[in-house]
């Protein structure tokens, strides 16, 4: 038998092709390990790749702000309140330490001590790993610190190298300084615009800071007199946008009970025999239209507009389906009942009446919502749609002439056909070109919860506050690049207030409660702030009775009034409305005063 | 040499199912049937099964209905609620499924049904997305014979968050 050849009996040459197989296997082997561990990790690599490295970053407190440290934390990204990082303390190799984490570090001005908070973003050690993945740092942030039992701070600014995550902080400029000197423009006060309290809040006395202006106004009464007057000014505006915010809602729903009415005309002296036809017309018109916003490629209606008119289409085609069906079972009992009774003359009514059964049948198909009969709920839109689309080209076209609430609507199907139709809806329908409303119905269409689908979400909002504190665009979450850009053009709307480094709230700012990771939200107009309870009482939009609700001294925070810090509730916080006239709203009563200096993007009021 | 070479063959296909299977699932195709797989609106409450009740709620909000347009007819029919979800955004998820416990509850009125979501995201009506924390979200609906008929008790209106099926609800951003 022949022996195989030994390593040393195979000639060179027929040696080297093994090797490189060799080498090729291995390389490839370990490109397949990489990428399999990459593409079937227990959460989920995609936002990863789509939205950051996926680098963690590990800091010791010795290295990032100085002096004695108390163990790593792993850096998950800034907190989005303008605070610093949130963190979570971990062992040497990155893994969480503790299922209680999650804890925002904070910068005071001497950097050689931290304070921590907790924040509520994450108690679960798995959440702060996904979020972690999800959320690299920004390479370089601006931060105010602030001490909150001293109410001392510094502005400073952060850079993290994004290659080896080395922290190198910056005291921003001081009293002796020139603003331009590091490049970072100093905040100025708009005229009429907002300085809160005595101002020393704002002012922090530090070394180094003594008597410098810093921008603003120097001390004393001249800060006090310009307080007082950019306070009373922007309270009365405040209580302004409340009154509106409440009065265009009563005036939406005064339009549409207007509008069900009569469009119940056509309907009132109808034949039961007929009601069948209309019925039935309704069905079909309305299962074309939601098909119709389905398949459609280019719309005045804006995408959650049409996701929201597709469900209430379906709905009032069942709706018209459920009667039809009990139509004809009257007419089959009816008919029943003739054949076997000596009266059938006399049964039935005659022609165009109803056994007291089917019209209970059909009032339970069409009523509203039990003990509520506001004419702008969503079930009083679904009946004013199904009798609209029951009616025939002319009686709508009358119908319409009367209608306050409704729209006129383009829709280019995939197919290339043009579907335009006219749609009744319960106020706030935007289409793409009505971007700059008046601030007053800007303020009113945030309220109501299903207004805010087709507006701006509570997600956006936190997005809007995230930018204007921080310059940039906060991903995630990911917008499609229009969104965006709509988004960057309402944020010129607002100013956006800390909370958390004292800002107060006043009448007529926007409280908003979101938690990143939830898709609960919601927000409420700020009809008084009591700052020494930290409680609000706030005006709410139920969007079950459609009508106003409001809440009396709503806490901003769990802790008690002699508890010496008191944070605020996590998920809340706050938007003013620029005091004059910009690109996200218009005021009708705009004296013409001067825009607003151009704040940037690092300030928080 | 041919037992080397197999086994690299064998080895590498291997290898290449493995990162096939690993791999996330395509995304789901734009050209979805209109209205095929949309769970349409029931008002009269003629289920005989506490989890036909959970499924209905939930194959509506799969379609979309709880984040918007779901009817006070519903509410009452199905559920005990006194007011309606409000939710602007929603959970996007691939797929979802129901838990029935193997043993009814010691009283006979009330049941209790989990169901498990496998999440993907978070979004909006904008196309706007969010990483979700979990991958999963489970939920524990209970119910409670009412007047003959089984109704959601809890979670409560307020606390229970639309979730959308990407494969259902068309405008669920992609």
């Amino acid at each position: 038998m022949k022996q195989p050849r030994t390593k040393k009996q195979i000639p060179e040459r027929d040696r080297r092709p093994v090797r490189v197989r060799s080498l090729f296997v291995s390389v490839f082997f370990a490109v397949l390990s990489v990428a399999s561990v990459a593409l079937s990790n227990g959460f989920q690599l995609t936002p990863v790749d789509k939205w950051g490295k996926g680098k963690i970053v590990i800091a010791r407190h010795g290295k990032l702000v100085g002096g004695e440290s108390e163990g790593p934390v792993l850096l998950t990204g800034d907190d989005r309140r303008g605070n610093g990082w949130t963190g979570i303390p971990v062992d040497e190799k990155g893994n969480p330490t503790s299922s209680d984490s999650n804890q925002t570090v904070v910068l005071n001005k001497d950097y050689n001590k931290y304070l921590v908070e907790r924040s509520a973003i994450t108690t679960n050690a798995d959440q702060a790993r996904m979020m972690i993945q999800s959320r690299p740092p920004a390479p370089t942030m601006e931060r105010r610190s602030r001490d909150h039992r001293t109410g001392q701070g510094q502005d400073c600014r952060v850079e993290i190298n994004p290659d080896d995550f080395k922290v190198t902080i910056h005291p921003l400029a001081g009293a002796s300084e020139s603003p331009a000197a590091d490049g970072h423009s100093v905040p100025t006060a708009p005229p009429g615009g907002i300085i809160h309290g005595n101002g020393s809040d704002r002012f922090p006395a530090s070394a180094g800071n003594s008597g410098r202006a810093n921008g603003f106004p120097a001390r004393g009464d001249v800060i006090d007199t310009l307080s007082s007057a950019a306070e009373i000014s922007n309270r009365a505006r405040g209580i302004n946008l409340v009154e509106a915010a409440t009065a265009t809602r009563r005036i939406i729903e005064s339009n549409a009970r207007s509008d069900q009415n009569r469009l119940a005309d056509a309907y009132r002296s109808m034949p039961i025999q007929q009601v069948s036809g209309f019925l039935s017309q309704a069905q079909k018109s309305l299962e074309d239209l939601a098909s119709n916003l389905e398949s459609t490629d280019a719309s005045s209606l804006d995408r959650s507009d049409r996701a929201r008119f597709r469900n209430l289409f379906l709905n009032a085609a069942d709706k018209a389906k459920f009667g039809l069906g009990e139509l004809e079972k009257e007419r089959a009992e009816s008919e029943a009942l003739k054949q076997n009774s000596p009266f059938s003359n006399l049964l039935g009514g005659g022609a165009g009446s109803m056994s007291n059964s089917g019209r209970r049948a059909l009032e339970d198909i069409f009523k509203q919502s039990e003990g509520d009969d506001q004419a702008n709920t969503n079930d009083a839109l679904v009946n004013r749609l199904l009798m609209f689309n029951g009616l025939s080209p002319e009686q709508q076209r009358a119908a319409l002439s009367k209608i306050n609430l409704k729209d006129r609507v383009k829709l280019k199907l995939k197919n290339g056909k043009q579907a335009d139709f006219d749609l009744l809806h319960n106020g706030y329908i935007f289409g793409g070109s009505k971007t700059s409303l008046d601030c007053s119905s800007f303020v009113s269409s945030i309220l109501p919860p299903d207004a805010r689908k087709g507006r701006f979400t509570t997600m956006d909002f936190l997005a809007i506050w995230d930018y204007l504190i921080s310059g940039k665009f906060p991903v995630p979450p990911v917008y499609e690049k229009k969104r965006a850009a709509a988004l960057r053009e309402a944020a010129d709307a607002f100013l956006p207030l800390d909370l958390k480094l004292g800002a107060e709230l006043a009448p007529g700012d926007l409280l908003v409660y979101r938690i990143d990771n939830d898709p609960a939200g919601h927000v409420f107009i700020v009809k008084k702030y009591y700052p020494d309870r930290m409680t609000a009482d706030l005006i709410d939009m139920s969007q079950t009775a459609g009508s106003v609700v409001e809440r009396s001294q709503f806490p901003l925070t769990l802790m008690p009034v002699s508890s010496g810090k008191r944070f605020l509730k996590p998920g809340l916080f706050a938007l003013r409305l620029k005091p004059v006239s910009n690109k996200g709203c218009q005021y009708k009563d705009d004296q013409k005063r001067e825009p607003a200096a151009a704040m940037p993007k690092g300030a928080a009021w | 040499m041919v037992i080397r070479t197999l086994s690299f063959i064998l080895l590498a296909a291997a290898s290449l199912a493995a990162v096939t299977l690993a791999a996330p699932a395509p995304a789901h195709s734009r050209e979805i049937a209109s209205l095929e797989g949309i769970q349409r609106l029931k008002i009269d409450n003629d289920f005989e099964k506490p989890e036909d009740v959970v499924q209905y709620y939930c194959a509506r909000d799969a379609s979309g209905f709880v984040w918007s347009g779901f009817m006070d007819l519903e509410r009452v029919a199905f559920t005990t609620w006194q007011t309606m979800p409000q939710f602007e955004t929603f959970y996007i998820a691939r797929d979802y499924r129901l838990i029935k416990p193997d043993q009814p509850g010691p009283d006979p009125r009330f049941a209790e049904i989990d169901v498990v979501y496998d999440i993907v995201a978070i979004g909006d009506g904008h196309g706007t997305r969010m990483p979700a924390p979990n991958p999963q979200h489970r939920v524990t609906y209970n119910l409670k014979l009412v007047g003959g008929r089984w109704k959601i008790v809890s979670p409560s209106a307020n606390s229970l968050s639309p979730v959308v099926v990407e494969s259902k609800f068309f405008f669920a951003p992609r």
